[in-house]
């Protein structure tokens, strides 16, 4: 038995039709924002790359969504793991592809913006994005759930299949605390953090820059849970193919 | 190094067309399960 099966199918449709509309609307407005709204940082002489800054409406918020994904995909799979019942193996699933997504987006924004920024003179910049070690675990951690992607392909034996699935689904999302931590506490690390506990104070945002990146999280958010309605109906429609077909 | 523009419009390139490509991936697959679940539904309804 399935967690939303009481949740009308009529239901289910409309939110998810809502959430496409509704992120979709926001994306754009995120858009606009990024230009119109935010800070024009050409202005100021300390910026060395003022239009790479605006990154920051597009990276921290991929980074967070893709850790929020990962928790949806930890909680089913430690659901699935007590429980043993495959009506948790879908949700993690689903979580974890599109957090794929969100994770592969803030790891392509953020290896441009650390190629601009972090990049020195005589030094190779890949390299340097590479060997910082919150970038490192973060790679570890995408490298981690293509494994959990790509292993399902494998496992024909659907009980297996999740077991191995929600093991893997726990060890991908200890890397987030761990990311959250490296940054705080390595004084080698080159990363910036914004925000929560243990953020560096030159990194700050101003009130035009905190909304525009509110915005951002809120846009990316809504489109994590819209995509996740949707590969869930996929999932379990898949499922019902499958018994009739068999 | 890359210049600042090219930069921020590749990373800026790179979010909205994963982003678009994704949900058409995902809306297409979602349209052609639900074809292919009413197909199946529909010939089994006749064989009965």
């Amino acid at each position: 038995m399935d967690w939303w099966r009481p949740v009308k199918a009529a239901t289910l449709a409309r939110i998810r039709r809502t959430t496409l509309w509704a992120s979709v609307v926001s994306l754009m407005a995120l858009a606009y924002m990024t230009w119109f709204v935010a800070p024009d940082w050409s202005y100021q002489p300390d910026v060395t790359a003022p239009l790479t800054r605006k990154i920051l409406f597009y990276h921290p918020a991929s980074a967070w969504t893709s850790f929020a994904a990962y928790f949806v995909v930890f909680g089913a799979s430690v659901a699935y793991l007590n429980e043993k019942k495959l009506g948790y193996d879908r949700p993690a699933r689903a979580a974890a592809e599109v957090g794929f997504l969100f994770n592969t987006i803030a790891l392509v924004t953020g290896t441009l913006w650390g190629i601009q920024e972090w990049s020195r003179t005589g030094q190779n910049s890949l390299a340097t994005v590479y060997t910082e070690p919150k970038v490192l675990i973060v790679v570890v951690m995408w490298f981690t759930f293509a494994a959990y992607l790509s292993l399902r392909r494998f496992i024909d034996s659907p009980e297996r299949r999740a077991r191995l699935a929600a093991a893997f689904g726990v060890l991908g999302f200890a890397f987030v605390p761990l990311s959250f931590a490296t940054s705080r506490l390595l004084a080698t690390s080159l990363h910036p953090d914004i925000a929560g506990p243990g953020a560096n104070p030159d990194a700050a945002v101003g009130q035009a820059t905190g909304i525009v990146l509110g915005w951002s999280l809120v846009a990316f958010l809504l489109l994590f849970f819209h995509l996740w309605l949707q590969r869930l109906r996929a999932l379990d429609l898949d499922e019902r193919l499958a018994a009739l077909e068999s | 190094m890359p210049a600042d523009t090219t930069t921020f419009y590749l990373a800026f390139t790179a979010v909205f067309a994963g982003i678009g490509l994704y949900l058409l991936r995902v809306d297409r697959g979602l349209q052609q399960i639900e074809q292919r679940l009413e197909d199946l539904e529909g010939s089994r309804r006749e064989e009965a």
